[in-house]
Order: C-alpha cells, then sequence, then structure tokens
C-alpha cells in the first residue's frame, strides 16, 4: 500500500493523474504473466481484506469526470464508459475465493466497478474493483461474468428466463463482444464497397492463378505440353517409397501444407515439391487440388455419359467399344486429352503396387472420379452423389481398359498409324462412291490440274475431316445423305487451301463434311484409287 | 408412455478419409469388420435400434465419405443431425489435425441452433495398431477446449469400446433432441400464405 500513499502525496492536487496511473496499472496486472505488473500491481490477491476497507474509505468518484483520450487507440479506461446494472433473479454467485448465495428479497448490483449484493435496506460489498469485460450465457441458468483480469464470476438464476433476460438486457451487452461487433461492422462496410468479382474480373484486376484453378488448356498452351506440375508431382509420387503407402490418393495430407505448395507453385516455385519429396500425401492431395481447382474439369460430364454407355461391361472390349471409346476421348480438347492418358499412365503405375499401398482401380476411381469429373455450372440435373457415383463408375472402368488394352494408350502417339488404319476404313466406306466417281470423274479430273495432290500433300486434310466426320459416326445415312452445295463448296475450298482450322467451324455440319469430303477425294483420287486398280476391280467385279 | 413413441436419431459421421469410420459403423450395425480396403462414395446410411434409458429409439447412422471432393455434400447430410461423430485414427496425427476443420465445416453447414451446445463425440479409432502418435491425453485436452466433448477410444477391428461409444452418442443425441422439440413445433404458425397472395394481387393493381 506504501506506493499508493506515497503516489497520493505526490499527486494530490491532480485525483485524475493517480486514476489514470492505477488504470495503467490495471491493465498491465491484467497481464498475469507479467511478474513485474504482479509485484506493483495495485491489489495483490493476498490483500483482499485490506483493499475492501480501503475503498470504502475512498470517495466514488464521478466516471465523467474522466478525461477521455481521443487520440490514444486504445484507451485503458474504456471500461469505465460501460453501464452499470442490476441482476434480479440470481441466486448465487461464485465469486474468485467464494460462492455468496442470495435470498429471495436480495439481489445483486454492479455500480462503479463494484459488485454488490442489496436488499432495499442495506447492502453489502462482495468485490470491488473489477472492470468487467464480458458477459455470456454459459447453459440455460448460467451466466459467466469475466474482468479484465480473466477472473470468473458465475451468476447462477432460478430460471432460464431471467438469465436469458439479464443477458439481453441493453446495459449488459455493452459487455458482450463490444470490441468484435465493431471490427465486423468495420469489415462490412470495407468488405461492400469492394467490387464484386466480375468487375475485377472484367477489368482485368483479378486474374486465375496460374496453375492453380486456371483452365488445362491455357496452362498446356503456354507450357507447351502437360503441365509440368502435374508431371513433377507424379514422378515424386512414382518414387519407390512414396508408391507403395498405404492409401495412396485416399489419405489426405496436411491441408495447411497442400495450400502452402499451392502457393509456392503458383508463384512458379516447382522447387517447393521436392521440400516434401518424402510425404506423398501431401503431393497426393495437391494432384488432386490441382484438378479440382480447375475452371473446366478435365473430363466435361458430357464425356462421361458418352463414355458410360460404352463402359458397361468392364473386361470384354470389342473392336467397336474400343474404337467409341477412342473416338470420344479423341475429341476432347488436345490439352485435356494428353493430360488424362499421363494421369492414367502414372495410375496404372500405382495400380501395380496394389498389394502394397491397398489401392485398386476401385478405390483410385474413387479418389479420382469425382475429381476429374465434375459439373462446373449448377445445371446439371443430376445430384452430386449420382453424378460422383457415375464419375467412379466411368474411371473404374477406364482404368481397366486401359490396363486390359494397353496398346490403346498409345493411340495419340501413333498418329500415322492411326491414320493409316482411317485411311483404309475410308477406302472401304468410300469404295463404291470412288469406284464411281473415277469412272466417271477422270475426264472432270483434268481440267482441275490445279487440285492434282499427291497424297502426302493431302495427308493433313484427309486426317482433319475423317476427325471432324468420325465425331457424327452414329449420324444416319452418313456419306449418303447430301448437305447444302453451298456450304459443301465452301468447305471444299477450304480444303484444297488447306485450311485446317477453319474447317472446325463447320464441325457440326455433318452432311456437308462428307459431301465435301467425297468430292475432295475425287479429285484426289488419281493418286488414292489408280485406273488400273479400278480396271482390275471391274474385271473381278465382271468375272 | 414415453418408451412406446418411437424416436428417430440422426447422426453423422465425420473424419479425414481411411480413419475407419464405415467400419465403425459396420462393426456397430452388423458386428462385422472386413479387412477390404475400400473408400466410400458419397454417403451411406444403416440403422438400428436400441434401449437407452428404457426408451426405444432408431438410430440412423449416417457415413460420409472423407474424400475432399465430397465435402460439398455437406448441407444436405447434416441437416437435422441429433449427434455427430467425429474419429480419427491415432496413428495418424493428420487425422488429428483436421478435426477442428471438420467441426467447424459441420457446424457451418449444419447450421444447428445452439452451436455451442450441439453434441459432438469423439472416437480415436484404431487403437489396436501401433505405433501410436496421438496420446489419449492429447485427444481429451482438444476435447475439453470444445466444451468437453466425450472421448472414447475404439477399435472397429477388435469390437473394442464400440458398443459403449455408440451408446454414449445416443445419450447425447437423445439429449440434444429433447431439448430442441419445443422449437421446432413454433414454425407451422408462421407461413401464412393467404396474407402474401393478397399483397401480391394488390400490387399487380397497382401496376396497371
Amino acid at each position: 500500500m506504501l506506493w499508493k500513499n506515497q503516489i497520493r502525496e505526490n499527486y494530490c492536487e491532480e485525483p485524475q493523474t493517480i486514476l489514470e496511473t492505477q488504470e495503467v496499472l490495471r491493465t498491465l496486472q491484467s497481464n498475469k504473466d507479467e511478474p513485474l505488473s504482479r509485484s506493483v500491481g495495485p491489489f495483490p490477491k493476498t490483500d483482499d481484506n485490506r483493499i475492501l476497507g480501503e475503498v470504502e474509505l475512498r470517495p466514488h468518484r464521478n466516471d465523467s469526470r474522466l478525461r477521455q483520450s481521443k487520440t490514444l487507440d486504445c484507451d485503458p479506461r474504456r471500461y469505465y464508459r460501460r453501464e452499470d446494472f442490476e441482476v434480479r433473479g440470481c441466486i448465487k454467485i461464485h465469486l474468485p475465493d467464494k460462492v455468496e448465495k442470495l435470498k429471495k428479497n436480495e439481489y445483486l448490483q454492479f455500480q462503479s466497478n463494484s459488485i454488490i449484493k442489496s436488499d432495499e435496506i442495506s447492502c453489502k460489498v462482495l468485490k470491488c474493483n473489477v472492470i468487467l469485460k464480458s458477459a455470456r450465457l454459459i447453459n440455460k441458468r448460467e451466466v459467466e461474468l469475466k474482468d479484465i483480469s480473466n477472473q470468473n464470476y458465475l451468476l447462477v438464476f432460478d430460471s432460464s428466463k431471467d438469465a436469458k433476460l439479464f443477458v439481453e438486457s441493453e446495459k449488459v451487452g455493452a459487455y458482450q463482444d463490444n470490441e468484435k461487433s465493431t471490427i465486423t461492422k468495420t469489415l462490412l462496410r470495407l468488405l461492400g464497397k469492394r467490387s464484386s468479382r466480375e468487375v475485377l474480373e472484367k477489368k482485368g484486376i483479378y486474374q486465375n492463378e496460374p496453375i492453380f484453378g486456371n483452365t488445362l488448356t491455357s496452362i498446356y498452351n503456354t507450357e507447351c505440353g502437360v503441365p509440368k506440375f502435374i508431371l513433377k508431382t507424379m514422378e515424386l509420387i512414382e518414387r519407390p517409397d512414396n508408391i507403395t503407402s498405404l492409401g495412396l490418393y485416399r489419405t489426405s495430407g496436411n491441408l495447411a501444407t497442400i495450400q502452402k505448395i499451392r502457393l509456392e507453385v503458383d508463384k512458379g516455385n516447382l522447387d517447393i515439391l521436392d521440400v516434401y519429396a518424402k510425404d506423398p500425401d501431401v503431393l497426393t492431395g495437391s494432384l488432386k487440388l490441382f484438378f479440382r481447382e480447375l475452371k473446366e474439369p478435365l473430363l466435361s460430364c458430357k464425356t462421361c455419359d458418352n463414355l458410360l454407355e460404352y463402359t458397361k461391361n468392364d473386361k470384354n472390349y470389342c473392336k467397336k467399344d474400343r474404337e467409341h471409346i477412342r473416338t470420344i476421348l479423341n475429341h476432347i480438347p488436345e490439352s485435356n486429352a494428353e493430360t488424362l492418358l499421363a494421369l492414367i499412365r502414372h495410375l496404372l503405375d500405382v495400380v501395380k503396387y496394389k498389394d502394397q499401398n491397398k489401392m485398386d482401380t476401385y478405390n483410385l476411381a474413387v479418389c479420382w472420379g469425382p475429381t476429374i469429373i465434375f459439373a462446373i455450372d449448377n445445371l446439371s440435373t443430376k445430384d452430386l452423389v449420382t453424378q460422383s457415383a457415375e464419375a467412379t463408375k466411368v474411371f473404374d472402368a477406364l482404368l481397366n481398359f486401359y490396363i486390359n488394352n494397353p496398346e490403346e494408350l498409345d493411340f495419340r502417339k501413333k498418329k500415322p498409324d492411326y491414320f493409316d488404319s482411317n485411311r483404309n476404313m475410308i477406302h472401304r466406306q468410300d469404295s463404291k462412291d470412288s469406284i464411281h466417281s473415277s469412272d466417271s470423274g477422270t475426264s472432270s479430273n483434268k481440267n482441275k490440274s490445279s487440285s492434282n495432290l499427291s497424297l502426302d500433300a493431302i495427308d493433313e486434310v484427309l486426317k482433319k475431316s475423317v476427325d471432324l466426320i468420325e465425331s457424327h459416326l452414329n449420324s444416319e445415312g452418313l456419306y449418303r445423305k447430301s448437305g447444302s452445295t453451298e456450304k459443301a463448296n465452301k468447305i471444299l475450298r477450304k480444303m484444297a487451301k488447306r485450311k485446317l482450322s477453319d474447317l472446325d467451324k463447320y464441325r457440326n455440319d455433318v452432311y456437308d463434311l462428307t459431301d465435301a469430303f467425297k468430292r475432295y477425294i475425287k479429285e484426289g483420287c488419281d493418286s488414292l484409287v489408280t485406273k488400273e486398280i479400278v480396271e482390275h476391280v471391274n474385271k473381278i467385279c465382271g468375272e | 408412455m414415453a418408451s412406446r413413441k418411437k424416436t428417430l436419431l440422426k447422426v453423422i459421421i465425420l473424419g479425414d478419409s481411411s480413419v475407419g469410420k464405415t467400419s465403425l459403423m459396420n462393426q456397430y450395425v452388423n458386428r462385422k469388420f472386413s479387412n477390404q480396403y475400400k473408400a466410400t462414395i458419397g454417403a451411406d446410411f444403416l440403422t438400428k435400434e436400441l434401449t437407452v434409458d428404457d426408451r426405444t429409439v432408431t438410430m440412423q447412422i449416417w457415413d460420409t465419405a472423407g474424400q475432399e471432393r465430397f465435402q460439398s455434400l455437406g448441407v444436405a447430410f447434416y441437416r437435422g443431425a441429433d449427434c455427430c461423430v467425429l474419429v480419427f485414427d491415432v496413428t495418424a496425427p493428420n487425422t488429428f489435425k483436421s478435426l477442428d476443420s471438420w467441426r467447424d465445416e459441420f457446424l457451418i453447414q449444419a447450421s444447428p441452433r445452439e452451436p455451442e451446445n450441439f453434441p459432438f463425440v469423439l472416437l480415436g479409432n484404431k487403437v489396436d495398431l501401433e505405433p501410436r502418435a496421438i496420446s489419449a491425453k492429447r485427444a481429451q485436452q482438444w476435447c475439453q477446449s470444445k466444451n468437453n466433448i466425450p472421448y472414447f477410444e475404439t477399435s472397429a477391428k477388435e469390437g473394442l469400446n464400440v458398443e459403449q461409444a455408440f451408446l454414449a452418442i445416443a445419450k447425447n443425441a437423445l439429449a440434444q433432441q429433447n431439448s430442441t422439440v419445443d422449437l421446432y413445433n413454433e414454425f407451422p404458425d408462421q407461413i401464412k400464405l393467404t396474407n402474401t397472395q393478397k399483397t401480391s394481387n394488390n400490387g399487380d393493381s397497382c401496376a396497371c
């Protein structure tokens, strides 16, 4: 108590200064762990009784007299501004050092930072110098008050109604997360002022992340191939220690680490992956996150539906089914197809170790199917469960398909072979046409010497046309029905000029395409089917 | 009287993948454990009847998929839950670390009336396995910090503690249901179709 008397002597003319000093010390005391504040703290806990005596002697100071700091953000006296209140319906109060029961006609008062028990006639101070900072309902009949030195005061009420009333009363409301609510208000105001994401996207301020949350096509185009992030992650996962780890791709890694990798990878720092080379779960988690975050799924729902038709029997694929699957996958964007094949090659490696990692095609499909096949808009009629189940089924079948037909994995690589096989097919389909046209066409061919094309030259055009037409294999009367001559002429002109990219415009006009294609072949027929062959065939037919 | 009334309790099992959610449910409902390693798609539920304090209750146990992709399913499954069971694998520290996010996710998606009092139960599964990464003490500390969630150490493989854990789950769910029953009764009064129709008619005529 000595120090206090000293202060009082020194500053007796300035009671406010004393009060301020006390306040600063009190806030210091709220940090209990500081030994300094404990030794100089104004009210050591052991001296409870003496404080009580002294405070009663001290005259009440009117709170309003306090100078309020306008410049200080953190005003230690802010607790003074809060209001005093009365507590009715309370039957018991737990103070830090004792429990006080209240009779029916008694009630509690919080006044000038003291907790007072009073009835209509007399009052008794239970605890003084309590600077409350919060009040909260902890269960139906109990309210917990907290002061700035984190001491708890538990008020037990007779009925839950009283407790509720008390907590909801305006005066106590001042103690309820006041700071929090102002922060919330400020934040809401700030967020309200911000432009919407769409506006930012338009202005070009908001851009896609370079890797995560971008479109596969754009990464593919900038990196000229399957994204390096994917390849590198796969390579690390394929290390002997990682690929045998139990539940690879199923068990989840530390999400915080995965997000860290995401940020680093977006910055272009792929080396971060090496740091986690020994944590397969984090690596698999990042890879899965990459595919989940893509703007467009690796396989669209439509592709999934198409595949679902041909993947019903999971082992015995006839040649036709194989061709169907090939065609379907051939018509997804190149970036997606290449990435898909890279992923499947990698997963087939994982399956090889299924005795150790327990990840068979089904388990991998559960983890991967919904990750690479999802609806981008909410317009999908299917619910997420059905969709996920289908995605799983398709991906499981797809993995099995490639296990049983590993040669299919290379169908994109061996383009010449693919072209050859298709050329044979065309030849077969068109043989009649070709023969007839070559019969009558030999004469007309000569006046169009400009389109005298060698086989090598028509390669690209032929391939492109076949690609486009093959996406409509199930069209009725393909190669028989004719389209509009005008369009066919246009297409033919593009073909002759070898403008491959322009052909894409007509990808849906299959009958026009077939017409143009037939005429294209007709013009170049002397290199495809020679006169000698025709004569030969005619001979055979005649016999 | 109370025992005659049938009660349906909806219980949701949450946790990272491969902590043993499906195994726990199967062990409790069918008393079977399968060594098969199989991931769950979407969600699945089983029901079991049991007696709690002389009351017959039907417990509907929802087993969810732990895969990250399925987390967005949340709202559809969590709503109306009476108790949420959080599961982690005592041999995998990551699954313990994710508990906070699972709990928060549940509270946000299911939006129960009193989030701080909503009953959770924590199960530390696979105690039959070695080496242990999360001690019982650490798990209990976490439980204490979350308003004293009951904690059980279980082994779905050996059926250890599974019965007791689910009994506690049922009791907690029942307590939750009893306390919220009154609140639900208040709702029907608040839908007044006639009033809205009137106002919309007025609005139409005004526009003309």
